[in-house]
């Protein structure tokens, strides 16, 4: 299930899979098979498999007649009240035939999963969770297991029980074994280098017990999805052992036998093909549909695509910026630009940026409401906020990158002299690398895995800076020597994942800088580092804006990193911008109460065991944004009217703030801030 | 990548004398004497006691299984108890049949399915529902019961194409691969559906990480990070699960060398098991493992070759 939230906001996400130290999945499994079970075709498909199998149960009940009386003067009837679905060559009624015919098979399909899951989970989960030689040895098992014509060894054991279902079908079940045992084991490797496990066992929680709850619960969701993929093979396989006559008796009837009959018919009786194949597909059917609809409904199935589309032109007006709308029919003055006017050296320029996702509904939703920004060439503006507060999708947003179905509107947007609204979507793509370029977050999830350093950074060089193979690996070395990269040959040889974090990041820069980008978009590019490599980053960053010139806007929910290395900081929360200035000036002077809850959340030099100040509560999510001031609920020096309507960006000389109290006061929040967290 | 090879031959090779060793211990439990199945039921004991010493079945079993292994590895599969001819000869002449159907319906799947899944996935919304929904239906239609469905329309009703037999392609292209259509047809659909879906799945993963974003950054087209980038990372368990389904396909190919009458390993196979001749039946067996190990050798090959990640184990 994709709810338009969880789609709008990924920091929301990422935070949350950071701070889960409990069970992730079981929940999730439960949403997932409620969420399955609403789907029609799931419905379908399990009324489908419940009538199949009643029908088998109690099929000398339910049909009409004994399916192995012949009559011969009867032969071939086609559909009529009599047989509702006509005759076979000896008259025997079909319906009757159909009913009985799938007992068998689907007997033999349970057998099977029973027995493929009998050895797979636990020893899958002994190897995930064990390791060494017993996981080597089982892994060798497996191997030896997918190395084996599976179907062929099941008419070997055909041969050799003489037509012994149960032992055949119990094969099937040892070599299934093998796929449940691979992802079991898997996913309690998984699982096991997650935290929870290490604590739990700590905590004295028994083995079995460990390995149960807390390991087998996480694959369950796959488990079940591999459960329902395996009775549709299993099923296929009975039946087409059936159709070779192996492990049936040919006297009672099975559907694979009467597909069998069928073709001795075709010529003359084709209509004998249609009811037994309608079974037969419609079975297997119902099993796939609910195995992929689960899977589907898993929340790791469901993440979004990262590729923009070819969408349409960005929205000029503002259809969905209410607050803005809000703003000007409530108080305080209508948006104004928070530097003075436009002046040739600037570089970027927006003005109620928004960036909206489509509700279940239909209706739309802003992440990013109204966000005035304007950047100077050869500035470093630092965007701060926690996540949820919009900042990276206001990045994403300035390269035309937001995650589908996102929709960006503004009333302006310019960058490097071009009107971006009312450039055409290939012609916006056009400006990124070469004006816009971006670092992300992750370094080592960032570069693709299937290509060398020296080929990811050569393809661009090549395609759009049209330079030639040779020039264009001298280029690429001598970008990585730009970025500070001793060995440029080495590593330009080397594969993503041979690099450490620090190095790829590197990597990532000089990728971004390939076709000389006028405006550098960073989006946390040092979090996902350790604490040296990241000032060495942003020592690189600082470098080579002062060599080139280049702009930087670089996200980040560090005060630290803005005091490093920033000219200017924007701190937005809640999808707007809260406070804006000179770096020195808000650091100093913060006149917004967030700003200063912020300041305070910093851990500093001598303070022990790092965070020791956060801000109580959450970024309220998108879709429950108040009325009035975003912050309202956790900000420490709140009174009544701060709820009662939007609150405006006011602009004060080279400073705007979004605040109705007093800078004097919004300072206190500090204060007040520590007397909160401390109740000693 | 020479290392990689080599690795993988070496680890291929205990495989196969596992699932050797395998085949001629499950043989053994056979009930019954070989020997009172060809002489019949009226043999005297002494007739079986000759047979017995022929074939060698009077000696202790690891005598058995150490001439039958060095035969093996001499190339020799034995005589079959039946026909008196060469099992490995009889096999040899029924590899191609069998291995154009296999390759040809795996092929057909690869490429059709590919095509398929990466289409629906970057499409979405309605070819997406459509694709799937073909997809879906091709899943569940059993091989056998579509093999005669085939069959019906194209060589009963349309007389397009040939309804049984097999023409090898050196006697005659033409006929080689007009007799195929329909076999390799009934055989791919089951698999062109299942790497549809596995495509479709592994093309929206790889769009959802985060190197698509940095690459569109950098001013690449759409179209070249799609084809170069997206493809490629999403072949990687395409190439596996299409491994599999070559594994599946040696099993379905039993079922229509036997409905269309090609005459391939499948159908030796079957002959045999009903036969009891039970060299043969362990020369097949040992062919199709032969196949499975080879192919599940490619695709290790090809997925190292394509994803770095994989070339150091
Ligand atoms: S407007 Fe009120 S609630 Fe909002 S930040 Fe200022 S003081 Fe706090």
């Amino acid at each position: 299930m994709t709810s338009g939230r969880e789609m709008a906001t990924p920091e929301i996400l990422s935070i949350d899979t950071e701070t889960v130290t409990a069970n992730p999945d079981a929940p999730a499994l439960r949403r997932a098979l409620t969420a399955a079970a609403k789907h029609p075709s799931v419905v379908a498909a399990a009324l489908w498999l419940l009538l199949v199998g009643l029908a088998s149960v109690f099929s000398s009940q339910l049909a009409p007649y004994d399916p192995l009386a012949q009559n011969v003067m009867d032969s071939y009837a086609l559909p009529s009240l009599h047989h509702l679905l006509g005759t076979d060559q000896l008259g025997r009624d079909l319906l009757s035939r159909l009913i009985f015919g799938g007992r068998g098979i689907l007997l033999g399909c349970c057998e099977t999963v029973a027995i493929a899951l009998t050895i797979g989970v636990p020893l899958g989960l002994v190897a995930g969770y064990r390791g060494g030689w017993i996981d080597s040895v089982l892994a060798f098992v497996v191997n030896v297991l997918f190395s084996i014509p599976g179907f062929v060894l099941l008419i070997a054991v055909a041969f050799i029980t003489a037509d012994s279902l149960p032992a055949i079908m119990g094969a099937l079940g040892v070599l299934a074994s093998a796929t449940i045992l691979r992802l079991v084991r898997s996913s309690a490797l998984a699982v096991r280098s997650q935290g929870f496990v290490d604590y739990a066992r700590i905590a004295g929680v028994p083995l079995p017990l460990l390995l149960t709850r807390h390991i087998l619960r996480n694959t369950l969701g796959t488990l079940v999805v591999q459960v329902f993929y395996l009775f549709s093979l299993a099923f296929v396989i009975a039946a087409s052992l059936s159709f070779l006559a192996l492990g049936f008796n040919p006297a009672t009837p099975s559907w694979g036998q009467m597909v069998f009959d069928a073709t001795q018919n075709i010529y003359l009786h084709s209509w004998l093909m249609v009811p037994v194949g309608v079974i037969l597909t419609a079975t297997v059917l119902a099993f796939q549909t609910i195995g992929n609809v689960i899977r589907e409904s898993l929340p790791q199935a469901n993440r979004d695509s990262l590729l923009a589309g070819k969408s349409g032109p960005i929205a000029v007006a503002e259809p969905w910026d209410q607050a803005a709308r809000l703003e000007r029919s409530g108080r305080g003055s209508a948006p104004a630009p928070a530097v003075p006017e436009i002046s040739d050296d600037v570089l970027l320029r927006v003005d109620g940026l928004c960036v909206s996702f489509p509700r279940q509904d239909g209706s739309r939703y802003n992440v990013v409401d109204g966000v005035d920004l304007t950047v100077r060439r050869g500035e470093m503006l630092g965007v701060v906020g926690e996540s949820g507060s919009g900042k990276t999708m206001s990045a994403l947003a300035l390269l035309d990158l937001v995650p589908r179905p996102g929709v960006i509107s503004a009333r302006r947007f310019e960058v490097a002299g071009h009107n971006v609204l009312t450039l055409q979507p290939k012609e916006r793509a056009r400006l990124r690398g070469r004006v816009v370029s971006y670092v992300s977050q992750e370094p080592m999830v960032a570069l693709d895995p299937c290509f060398t350093i020296g080929a990811t950074l050569s393809e661009p060089l090549r395609v759009i800076r049209g330079l030639g193979r040779k020039a264009a690996h001298a280029e690429a070395l001598d970008l990585l020597r730009r970025v500070g990269i001793a060995r440029p040959e080495m590593v330009a040889r080397s594969y993503p994942h041979q690099l450490s974090g620090g190095m790829a990041q590197r990597v990532a820069i000089a990728l971004a800088l390939v076709s000389q980008p006028e405006l550098l978009i960073a989006d946390e590019p040092t979090t996902a580092l350790d604490v040296t490599i990241q000032a060495e980053i942003l020592d690189l960053l600082r470098e080579l804006q002062s060599d080139t010139g280049m702009t930087v806007v670089l996200v980040t929910h560090d005060l630290g990193v803005v005091a490093d290395a920033c000219s200017h900081v924007a701190v937005m929360y809640a999808g707007q911008i809260v406070e804006y200035g000179a770096a020195s000036d808000i650091l100093t002077k913060p006149s917004h109460p967030y700003t200063t809850s912020l300041m305070a959340a910093v851990p500093t030099a001598g303070a022990q065991g790092g965070r020791l100040q956060t801000i109580t509560g959450s970024v309220p999510s998108p879709q429950s944004w108040p009325v009035g001031c975003r912050f309202a609920n956790r900000c420490p020096v709140a009174i009544d009217e701060c709820s009662a309507a939007p609150v405006s960006l006011q602009v004060e000389e080279a400073r705007a703030r979004r605040c109705i109290r007093e800078p004097t006061v919004a300072r206190l929040a500090r204060d007040v801030a520590h007397v909160v967290r401390s109740p000693e | 990548m020479l290392r990689v090879i080599r690795n993988r031959l070496l680890q291929a090779i205990p495989t196969l004398l596992v699932v050797a060793t395998l085949t001629f211990l499950l043989i053994q439990l056979v009930p019954g004497n070989p020997a009172n199945f060809m002489l019949g039921p009226g043999a005297t004991l002494a007739q079986v006691h000759y047979i017995d010493k022929q074939l060698g079945l009077n000696l202790p079993i690891y005598t058995q299984y150490w001439n039958w292994l060095s035969g093996v590895l001499g190339g020799h599969l034995g005589t079959s108890y039946v026909g008196h001819t060469s099992v490995g000869v009889t096999l040899d002449h029924a590899v191609p049949a069998t291995m154009s159907l296999a390759v040809l319906a795996t092929v057909f799947a690869l490429v059709v399915g590919f095509t398929g899944g990466i289409i629906a996935a970057l499409r979405g919304g309605i070819v997406d529902r459509l694709i799937r929904f073909t997809a879906s239906l091709g899943l569940g239609v059993p091989n056998f019961w579509l093999a005669v469905l085939l069959v019906y329309v194209f060589a009963v009703k349309l007389a397009l194409l040939p309804a049984t037999g097999y023409t090898s392609f050196t006697q005659s292209p033409k006929a080689w691969i007009l007799g195929l259509i329909l076999p390799v047809l009934a055989l791919t659909v089951n698999n062109t559906a299942q790497i549809m879906f596995q495509a479709r799945n592994s093309v929206l993963e790889v769009l959802s990480r985060d190197f698509v974003r940095t690459l569109q950054a950098t001013g690449l087209s759409r179209r070249r990070i799609i084809l170069r980038h997206i493809v490629r990372n999403a072949a990687i368990p395409v190439i596996t699960v299409a491994g599999f389904v070559f594994v599946v396909t040696l099993g379905g190919v039993v079922v229509i060398e036997l409905i269309f009458n090609i005459l391939g390993i499948g159908q030796v196979f079957l002959t045999a098991v009903n036969e009891h001749d039970v060299p043969t039946v362990q020369g097949a067996i040992l062919y199709f493992t032969l196949a499975v190990v080879l192919v599940n050798l490619g695709v290790d090959l090809i997925v190292a070759w394509i994803d770095p990640r994989t070339r150091v184990r």
